[in-house]
């Protein structure tokens, strides 16, 4: 072992003296075949010498032998910089190219729509709570008043991952699970992934993000939720907004509203609109106020408290308020789309 | 949900203009999907919530309508002549699982000539979307359409041993459907 280390230091030594001497490009070749040539070069011959030791040893040998090489490769690169000298070097580089344009990253147009979400909430006194994507069928359906079987089951397109597991099809579970840990009052927004069994089409997906709300206290009535989600949209869209409630029915509030949106793309004046179907109005929210029966699920008084919940689609909202005609399009990830979103 | 305008004048004599008429559907939580105008008549496509199957008829959708408009509803007279016979002393009705299925009704019609259905009824079921087949198929899916309750034809000479027993499927038992 000391031999090698011995061997190591001699060459170095020696390469020193070598490299001194070298003048042009012949030279130079000569002393990187002496030592570094893959056949009989100094390094390579110790190289193999190393396989000789100890297992123990070779790691220290090996390291310092690496430095060696590393060096004699350094300065023979240097030395050939040196020598070609300033023009060679220029000569290489197009002075006249044009430069070249970097992008900054940006977050996803969705995830920035969210975050505008988010900050309305935010401002408005909610704070942010969120859940695990797999999630049971007891979070997902049983505590938000879904019994087994229940046709309702129906309208959610579930992908099990067994009889209990499955994806969340909605963010409302997270609901049930700030309930159980904590005591009104809540004021909060569950923000996330959800997974439908669906193909995509212009305004279908296989996942997508949800913004889940619930506030529950003492008192909580019908009026708030409509207050609250009347600010909410007049700030996401604008303050001429036209804005309907309507009835429509969901396991786990009692009574249950749809909100609507007056169509931004054709503003209600076009039979043929492809976003709306003539309609003029597009649905943007589900809501309602929280069934009696999902209190009793999380040990809530429902006589006592009371509360309202809602929940909205953060891709097919921004589908909308970007005036996007497929969905698809967030997900295709074609930087010529996504960089028109990116922070200015 | 496929609901004809036609067919709920049946129930209520409605006479509101189209655009208000759908307005208002949606406004009380029978949101019109779809609607398209077929040989003078109107063809709703209502989105139902599993909470209403009472929606999932003409007289369901006509009596909601009818409280939301003002309307009365009209009433309904049928004129049937009785049979001397009991249908039960005819066929005899077995229930295995009174938890599964509390009641069974039935009745016999006799003197049925089966044929095509008259034109009204044949249009009727084209406007949901089905090929009508014969009158007593017709009359059955025009009985579920109008009141949401499912009902089934059976020939009466066919009924083995006259006995129509209500049981859960056995292990492993083969069960050959309507469509085969």
């Amino acid at each position: 072992m000391n031999h090698l280390k011995d061997k190591i230091e001699e060459y170095r030594k020696t390469f020193d003296e070598d490299a001194a001497r070298v003048k042009d490009e012949k030279s130079l070749q000569e002393v990187r075949n002496l030592y570094l040539s893959r056949k009989r070069g100094y390094l390579t011959l110790l190289f193999e010498k190393l396989k000789t030791l100890k297992p123990e040893e070779r790691p220290e040998v090996g390291k310092s032998l690496n430095g060696l090489k590393n060096y004699i490769q350094g300065r023979l690169q240097n030395l050939r910089e040196e020598m070609a000298g300033p023009e060679e070097t220029l000569k290489k580089v197009d002075l006249t190219l044009p430069g070249r344009k970097r992008y900054w990253g940006s977050p996803h147009p969705i995830h920035l729509f969210q975050q505008e979400i988010e900050n309305i909430f935010l401002g408005m006194g909610f704070s942010i709570e969120e859940g695990p994507e797999i999630e049971t069928d007891y979070y997902n359906f049983e505590a938000l008043n879904f019994p087994p079987h229940h046709p309702a089951r129906d309208d959610w397109d579930t992908l099990y991952i067994s009889d209990d597991l499955l994806l969340r099809t909605h963010t409302s579970p997270v609901q049930i699970r700030v309930m159980e840990k904590r005591k009104p009052p809540i004021r909060i927004i569950n923000p996330g992934k959800v997974f439908r069994k669906e193909s995509p089409d212009p305004t279908h997906l296989p996942m997508f993000y949800q913004v889940e709300g619930l506030v529950v206290d003492h008192g909580i009535s019908f009026a708030h939720l409509k207050g609250t989600l009347e600010y909410f949209l007049k700030t996401l869209f604008s303050e001429k907004i036209k804005i309907r409630f309507r009835p429509s029915f969901f396991p786990f509030t009692e009574p249950s509203a749809e909100v609507d949106i007056e169509c931004t793309v054709c503003t209600g004046k076009s039979k043929e609109c492809r976003v709306c179907g003539g309609g003029g109005w597009v649905e943007i929210l589900g809501a309602g106020m929280v069934d009696p029966q999902v209190f009793k699920n999380v040990n809530i008084d429902p006589e006592k408290y009371s509360g309202y919940a809602f929940g909205l689609g953060v891709d097919r909202t921004a589908m909308f308020a970007y005036q996007i005609p497929d969905m698809r399009y967030f997900y295709e990830n074609d930087l010529r789309f996504i960089r028109q979103f990116a922070l200015k | 949900m496929k609901i004809s305008l036609d067919w709920l004048r049946n129930y209520i004599e409605v006479n509101t203009p189209l655009p208000q008429l759908i307005e208002k559907l949606n406004m009380i939580g029978l949101l019109v999907e779809d609607w398209e105008e077929k040989e003078g008549d109107v063809v709703f496509d209502i989105e139902t919530y599993a909470n209403r199957p009472d929606t999932l008829g003409h007289l369901g959708i006509a009596r909601e309508l009818a409280v939301a408009l003002g309307l009365a509803l009209k009433k309904q007279s049928w004129s049937l002549t009785e049979i001397e016979e009991k249908t039960s002393d005819l066929v005899g009705i077995q229930i295995r699982n009174k938890n599964l299925c509390p009641r069974y009704c039935g009745i016999i019609i006799k003197e049925i000539e089966v044929g095509d259905s008259p034109e009204w009824l044949r249009k009727k079921i084209e406007a949901m979307g089905l090929r009508p087949v014969n009158n007593v198929v017709d009359v059955t899916n025009y009985v579920l359409f109008s009141t949401a309750q499912p009902i089934h034809a059976f020939d009466f000479e066919k009924i083995e041993e006259k006995k129509i027993i209500i049981r859960r499927a056995n292990k492993g038992e083969v069960l050959r459907s309507l469509e085969g």
